[in-house]
């Protein structure tokens, strides 16, 4: 089995200098994943500086609250479900849930397949942006990190036909900006 | 097609994203360390903000009656004692003819009727600026001169005046010569005139309160410019307003096992001042000052000790108007001065580091770097010379907000104040 180093660490090692508050162990672990929780944090908010605030946050738990970490799973894997409950409450905190009442399913944008392959990943980033924090968090949950109707639902504490008609309406939304952005306006009856 | 193309949107998402990342700025390293390194905040909770203050405004007081008796017990030039002996003496062996002539001049207060006797009787040529048109508020003011003892023939001659011009109100000073002119009581009267005999060479001297104001400044010197050198001792706290209430900060410190014991806090401070009186009631200052604000405390997390030290590192630019009282010592002669002072500071955070059980955490990128604050004090001047002059006070100094960002230290605690009180000392020197 390999065994997973970070600059000279290993991930074991870190973990154990971390629960014992060393400082550089926290500071090599910070560099090490702070620009892929970044990433995490800034599909679920629209501005850096939120996503920032989530970073923060999320990292001050883990150091924390890193002794509660088993190692019956990946680390990165612990973290990453840290920094996506964080920007969960931060999402709890600054909005309000509301049920999606108006899917608009009768006419579904579409889209030549190839035109995928030339959007860059700061494109959709500021597609996923334009959705309504509702909208964006039920995204993220079901398609980024494969969590089920049903586990968002209690997660944001809505039930999962809400979640799932939340994430229709955004789908639909990020297609029409697909088209948009691929100045494709094709239509097609859905029915 | 359609189902496949949805799939596909979100396979595409997936794979695009699902490893996206991005640089962090430089900041929030420092922001998560100041973040873990004050999970409990470095900070005075309500109650002990409030016996903080408490304490801080019994020394205050302590230390303003304390110079205050100082300086009012602090013997000054004036006719008592030795010198009222001598005036005594002088008085006895005068020749009759002189006795019976008002050297005695008073400062006399009467209306306007009585004005036209007392010009008929003593014709001088200044009394115009001897009357007072508010007998009543002027009497308020003879309590003043109760400690000028009179001789029995200085009371016998006021005696005899007081018969001659009823209803006068006659009070009585008389003064060896004009060197003791700055005895006199500051808040006088504009209209108020007083009389001296300069009983060494016998001729009269006539002064009104501006007079006297003008007399007193040129005796105590204290117009000009000065500079100087001052270390001071302060303690120091960072006070955090909370946004929870006593009780629910109390119930979370409980649940969570969180025991803070704050330690007190002394730091140094270095400073060039320069001022100028503007004359002996009134004058500013300036300080260019280096120091520190420190918060020490032991927190017990978990059954585990933390001792952590706040230390902040400032250059601070204190500027203060001045209000002094002012006289002239008995035993040295030179001035003695009590300055209140109040005023802004600004103060440049030049480094700022948390030291957890020895691990330190530089702080200074999450907090302001820039406060304004307002500074208050109290300086005795004790003058060793007629130009150098040591200076010893207190002061009192509160920042606005320190943090930079919200819920820096947590979401409970959204504002962080320096505070500072202390001692300083100061060698000046005035230039003139």
């Amino acid at each position: 089995m390999q065994i997973k180093t970070i600059q000279g660490y290993t991930e074991i090692a870190l973990i154990e200098g971390c629960c014992n508050g060393n400082r550089k162990c926290q500071e090599v672990l910070y560099f090490a994943y702070s620009k892929k929780m970044l990433g995490i944090a800034m599909r679920y908010v629209t501005s850096y500086e939120e996503a920032e605030d989530i970073v923060m946050e999320g990292f001050v738990k883990i150091f924390k609250n890193i002794e509660k970490y088993r190692s019956d799973g990946s680390f990165e894997g612990w973290m990453r479900r840290i920094f996506v409950n964080t920007a969960i409450e931060h999402y709890r905190k600054n909005t309000q849930m509301y049920a999606l009442i108006d899917i608009e399913a009768c006419c579904e944008p579409v889209f030549e397949e190839t035109a995928l392959e030339h959007l860059q990943k700061e494109d959709l980033l500021a597609m996923i942006h334009t959705l309504s924090a509702g909208y964006r968090t039920v995204f993220n949950l079901h398609v980024i990190e494969g969590y089920t109707h049903k586990e968002i639902g209690e997660l944001l504490g809505i039930s999962a036909g809400t979640s799932k008609s939340q994430f229709m309406r955004a789908r639909h939304i990020l297609q029409k900006k697909i088209v948009q952005s691929m100045q494709l306006p094709k239509q097609e009856s859905s029915t | 097609m359609k189902l496949n193309q949805k799939q596909s949107v979100d396979t595409f998402f997936k794979n695009k994203l699902r490893n996206y990342k991005h640089t962090p700025s430089d900041q929030l390293w420092h922001r998560i360390q100041a973040n873990v390194a004050n999970d409990e905040a470095p900070v005075v909770q309500h109650s002990n903000v409030r016996l903080r203050w408490a304490l801080s405004l019994v020394a205050l007081i302590v230390l303003t009656l304390g110079s205050t008796i100082i300086y009012l017990y602090t013997p000054a030039i004036g006719p008592e004692q030795s010198q009222l002996a001598n005036i005594n003496n002088a008085i006895q062996t005068l020749p009759d003819d002189i006795l019976s002539q008002p050297f005695f001049k008073e400062t006399m207060v009467a209306t306007k009727r009585i004005k036209n006797q007392i010009r008929a009787q003593y014709p001088m040529p200044t009394l115009s600026n001897a009357i007072v048109p508010t007998p009543r508020a002027a009497i308020k003011q003879l309590p003043t001169f109760n400690s000028l003892k009179t001789t029995d023939l200085m009371q016998s001659k006021i005696n005899s005046i007081h018969k001659k011009v009823e209803p006068l109100i006659i009070d009585k000073y008389a003064i060896k010569s004009n060197e003791h002119i700055s005895d006199l009581p500051s808040a006088m009267p504009y209209n108020i005139a007083f009389v001296f005999d300069d009983l060494k060479s016998g001729s009269e001297r006539y002064f009104t309160a501006k007079n006297v104001r003008k007399e007193k400044e040129k005796k105590l010197g204290l117009k000009g410019a000065y500079v100087g050198l001052e270390t001071a001792a302060n303690n120091t706290w960072i006070l955090a307003t909370n946004t929870e209430s006593k009780t629910q900060a109390r119930q979370r410190a409980s649940s969570e096992g969180v025991k803070i014991r704050y330690a007190m806090s002394f730091a140094p401070g270095y400073s060039f001042r320069a001022g100028y009186n503007f004359n002996s009631r009134s004058g500013v200052e300036a300080k260019l000052t280096k120091t520190s604000i420190l918060q020490n405390y032991i927190e017990t997390r978990t059954g585990s000790d933390y001792t952590r030290n706040i230390t902040l590192d400032y250059i601070q630019l204190p500027v203060f108007f001045k209000y002094k009282w002012s006289r002239l010592n008995g035993l040295t002669q030179n001035p003695m001065v009590i300055n209140y002072k109040i005023g802004v500071q600004y103060s440049l955070l030049t480094n700022a580091v948390a030291n957890t059980n020895n691990q330190f955490v530089p702080m200074r990128e999450v907090l302001r770097k820039h406060d304004i604050g307002m500074v208050m004090g109290i300086d005795y001047d004790v003058f060793i010379t007629r130009n150098l002059f040591a200076s010893a006070g207190t002061n009192v100094y509160y920042g606005a907000n320190l943090n930079a960002f919200p819920y820096l230290i947590n979401e409970n605690e959204q504002r962080a104040n320096n505070f500072s009180m202390g001692l300083n000392f100061s060698i000046n020197y005035m230039l003139r």
